[in-house]
């Protein structure tokens, strides 16, 4: 009798297992099935011996503490939450969500923002690739991400592979290959991903549907840079580790030519938007990145828990993938104005903190009109140094009005202006337009309130033209008690210290002419073309940039009418004489001013929006994944939120700088929006910083999360010999560019700093 | 709370729906009795011994935020649940990486082998994992719990929610498959 080979299959493998015959008696024992069952028990028994050696002590215990410790994070953060009511929520409420934007947040994520260098060093703490536990971050990313809308899920994987790519190329620096195939694998599981989810909200889309274009614009912006970096990765890394990085320049290409077809296409056509950057072209400008950044492993939700990303002072100094490390397109804003509206925090005899900006008050004496906690707004100039000095000073809301009045969203296109103060457009000619002008602009509602009469070139405006009209001013800018009822008043924010970051200007710009922009002649006006006006090929988009998040609800309040004119009173020059606006009343050195004080087009924000946002404008520097240098100031995006650019950011154009809240998004977004695009001119580096010090080491300190190494000279001094974790402190740097720059002097700026240091560390952010 | 290596159902009920309650000792508890076999299913998968531990790490951390949902009833049901969860941490792992892993000379030392012989291992063993993924997913799905979890046919078929006569089908047909990739591989 024959048995049919599965049964003779199954009982010769029991016994087999059980050691009761040998292979060989097995198969004698069924010479009906002789060949093909001796095969297939030699698999079995291979597949048996397949079997893996069990777990060993240490990693187990790893692999406890791990679950231990998040286990705990978990139970944390539900102690601290209330009860939820459904399974939902159960599960989800610990998730980072959205929440009303309130004030006080957006002032700390501010303010945060300017020393949260170390943001990104927090996440270099975390495992990289060449860790155990890398799988384990990378999870956690992907649990995050995929509680979020999917339009910001697509945000979020663009941005998750941005991080993965500085991985890789931190791994290639370092010569793990191991690591970079595991860098590589995660970035094209994000790519892939991020595409596919982009590619579903496409196809839901309705056509031409703003966000989905700014998604896909970024995604191809992004990749063509992507792909740009691994090809120069390529060439410098040792054939060995080549394949993985092929691979991954494979997905961005492939994610590349996805981003520029199908229903991705049809939702967001190439045409319109990114006058700069062409897919394939890998937008140099705009991402200051062809520098492989040097160490950073920097990773994104590293943290489990939605924790604040607060600039700890334990950051480790990995060289930051920003400003310091990486050549910098450079840009000498020296000279340029800055806007910036925010809480008013601090007024001292040489200086005011304005949102955390600390700006010189130079020979502007009408501070002092200006309460603390008023939102105000203050125009200043870039100094020599970096540092900002003020021109001009008013009162957007004087009130610290402990409730924040939700103020409608002004319909988009029309700058709203408040009922009690009308708009009273002064459309001089060759005077700066107020609100009116402005108007054409389909800007909604904005974090900056107040649109001064100053720099509102009206679309008609011709370069040259733009100046700003100095209101009736005089000698002192009436600080404007502005009405705007509307107004949101701004959260007061406990936050206190000032933390201004002048940026490293790095190295001699290239001729980085933003789209479109003319280039002028030194020592020329600029035109500040108005956002909506510009004539150029950015200039439509500069300015709308609509708003995803149409949150903030204040309205926006057109120039003219709310904010007398600060003019710069007695120091500044240029009050009468109608040149560049802001920019005109410092003293710059030789060269063009790029449009100071443009109108600044609002964000937008959703619905729930209580105030106003603390807001900058001035003149990019750079970008990269992290950071938005702009102004003087390295703005630090939240790790665990993208960074969302609006409009042609090349270094040289005016762009407006502010933390918005997304819905869903898990804490503030760092926003930056071209206002106008510029040419830049060219000037000498700055190479004086300032910054907190978190960490301090025998011969070096880390500033805002960079580490310099400090020349033997500086350490000689009393600052040096006193110097504490949190301080604000001024450097020299000798060489801005250099993966671990120099600081010749040393000095000690402010006092009070580590509090406000440690205060500022304590706040949330999201 | 410290059970034995096998604890009776009843202790291990409790365990279970402690944790879901993300007790910590009870889930502690849940990794310390699992995470061996959740390793092994894994390992017999994956040929990077680091990654088959950062997986296995994986599964329970997305059995901790999932354990929510999950409203217990039965060990089998249980064991299943985990085991799908453990499937899906490869599965994604699989259609991230799909590539060969590099040899590990820490293997070699942990094993003890000579590098030959190790050498001849890993050939072995990637020729067969490479072969494997050419089955279906519930042919691996059985293979991995007869082999490497030395699980009965019965365990499997409560695992896998089927009948025994179905997982042993199962899995003679994937052996038979395993049989006929590897010879024409040979050939």
């Amino acid at each position: 009798m024959t048995t049919d080979i599965e049964t003779a299959f199954h009982t010769s493998l029991d016994r087999l297992l059980r050691g009761e015959a040998s292979l060989d008696a097995c198969v004698a024992a069924y010479p009906e099935h002789d060949e093909r069952l001796r095969d297939m028990l030699v698999v079995a028994l291979d597949l048996q011996a397949l079997a893996p050696l069990p777990l060993d002590r240490p990693a187990l215990q790893r692999g406890a503490r791990l679950i231990d410790d998040e286990l705990q994070r978990l139970r944390a953060r539900l102690d601290r939450q209330p009860e939820p009511s459904s399974a939902w929520q159960r599960l989800t409420w610990w998730f980072p969500r959205f929440m009303p934007v309130r004030m006080a947040g957006l002032a700390a994520a501010f303010a945060i923002a300017l020393i949260a260098y170390g943001g990104v060093t927090l996440a270099a703490v975390n495992s990289g690739p060449e860790s155990a536990l890398y799988g384990y971050r990378l999870t956690l990313e992907e649990l995050r991400i995929g509680f979020a809308s999917d339009q910001d899920k697509a945000y979020l994987y663009l941005d998750t592979a941005e991080q993965r790519l500085r991985e890789i190329e931190s791994a290639a620096g370092t010569g793990d290959a191991g690591a970079v195939a595991r860098a590589s694998t995660a970035y094209q599981e994000v790519v892939r991903k991020g595409v596919d989810v982009l590619g579903a909200v496409a196809r839901d889309a309705q056509p031409g549907a703003d966000r989905t274009g700014e998604v896909a614009a970024d995604y191809r912006r992004r990749l063509a840079e992507h792909d740009t970096r691994f090809h120069s990765l390529t060439t410098k890394t040792a054939e060995t580790q080549r394949a993985p990085i092929t691979r991954a320049r494979s997905r961005a290409q492939a994610g590349l030519q996805d981003v520029h077809s199908g229903p991705i296409l049809a939702a967001a056509p190439t045409a319109a938007p990114d006058p700069e950057p062409s897919p394939t072209a890998a937008a140099p400008a705009l991402v200051s990145s062809p520098s492989p950044t040097p160490a950073a492993a920097s990773s994104p939700p590293v943290s489990p828990t939605p924790t604040p990303p607060t600039p700890s002072p334990t950051a480790q100094a990995t060289p930051e993938p920003t400003a310091t490390a990486t050549p910098v397109p450079a840009i000498d804003i020296t000279g340029s104005a800055v806007v910036v509206t925010g809480e008013l925090h601090a007024v001292t005899d040489e200086t005011l903190v304005v949102a955390g900006i600390s700006i010189r008050r130079g020979e502007v004496a009408t501070v002092d009109g200006a309460p603390l906690t008023a939102r105000v707004r203050a125009e200043a100039v870039v100094a020599g140094d970096g540092s900002l000095t003020l021109v001009g000073l008013s009162v957007v809301a004087p009130a610290p009005s402990p409730e924040p009045t939700p103020t409608p969203t002004p319909a988009e296109g029309q700058p709203t202006s408040t009922p009690e103060t009308p708009p009273t457009p002064d459309p001089t000619p060759g005077e700066s337009t107020p609100a009116a002008d402005v108007s054409p602009t389909p800007t909604a509602a904005e974090g900056e309130p107040t649109a001064t009469p100053d720099t509102t070139p009206s679309p008609d405006t011709t370069p040259g033209e733009a100046s700003p009209t100095p209101t009736p001013a005089g000698s002192e800018p009436p600080p404007t008690p502005d009405p705007t009822p509307t107004e949101g008043t701004p959260p007061v924010t406990p936050v206190a210290t000032p933390t201004p970051e002048p940026t490293p200007q790095a190295t001699p710009s290239p001729e980085a002419t933003p789209a479109g922009s003319p280039p002028l002649p030194s020592g020329q006006t600029p035109p500040t073309p108005s956002p909506s006006a510009t004539p150029d090929s950015g200039a439509g988009e500069a300015t709308v940039t609509p708003d995803p998040t149409p949150t903030e609800g204040t309205p926006v309040t057109p120039a003219a009418t709310l904010t007398p004119e600060p003019t710069p009173t007695e120091g500044a020059p240029t009050a009468s004489e109608t040149p560049p606006p802001a920019a005109s009343p410092t003293p710059t050195p030789a060269s063009t001013e790029p449009p100071a004080v443009v109108p600044t087009p609002t964000p937008d924000v959703q619905p729930p929006v209580e105030a106003l946002p603390p807001t900058l404008q001035g003149v990019l520097v750079a970008i990269d994944s992290f950071t938005v240098r702009a102004g003087g100031i390295v703005f630090s995006r939240p790790l665990d939120s993208p960074l969302v650019l609006h409009g042609p950011l090349a270094p040289g154009a005016v762009v407006l700088v502010t933390f918005e809240s997304l819905r869903a998004a898990s804490s503030y977004v760092l926003v930056a929006r071209a206002v106008a695009p510029v040419h830049p001119p060219d000037g000498p580096v700055a190479t004086r910083w300032q910054g907190f010090v978190y960490e301090l080491a025998e011969d070096a300190l880390t500033l805002n999360g960079i580490r310099l190494q400090v020349a033997p000279a500086a350490r000689q001094d009393a600052v040096w010999a006193s110097l504490q974790v949190g301080a604000l402190v001024e450097v020299d740097i000798s060489d801005p560019a250099a993966a671990e720059p120099v600081a010749n002097a040393v000095r000690l700026v402010g006092t009070g700093a580590a509090q406000s240091f440690s205060n500022l560390a304590g706040l949330p952010l999201g | 709370m410290l059970l034995d290596a096998e604890p009776s159902e009843e202790q291990l009920n409790e365990v279970i729906r402690l944790a879901a309650t993300l007790d910590r000792e009870a889930f502690g508890e849940l990794y310390r009795l699992y995470v061996d076999r959740i390793h092994r299913y894994i390992a017999y998968q994956v040929s990077d011994r680091v990654l088959a531990e950062d997986l296995a790490n994986q599964v329970f951390l997305r059995a901790m935020q999932a354990i929510g949902r999950y409203s217990h009833r039965s060990i089998p049901e249980f064991n299943g649940w985990i085991y799908r969860i453990a499937k899906n941490v490869v599965v994604d792992n699989w259609r991230a990486t799909r590539s060969t892993v590099p040899l590990n000379e820490a293997l070699v030392a942990d094993r003890g082998e000579t590098l030959d012989a190790h050498f001849e291992t890993l050939a072995n063993r990637e020729e067969l994992r490479e072969a494997m993924q050419s089955l279906t997913e519930d042919q691996r799905q059985v293979l991995s719990y007869r082999f490497a979890l030395d699980m009965s046919h019965r365990e499997v078929a409560q695992i896998m929610n089927r009948n025994e006569p179905a997982i042993r089908a199962l899995q003679f047909r994937a052996v038979a498959a395993l049989r006929k990739v590897m010879a024409e591989d040979a050939t």
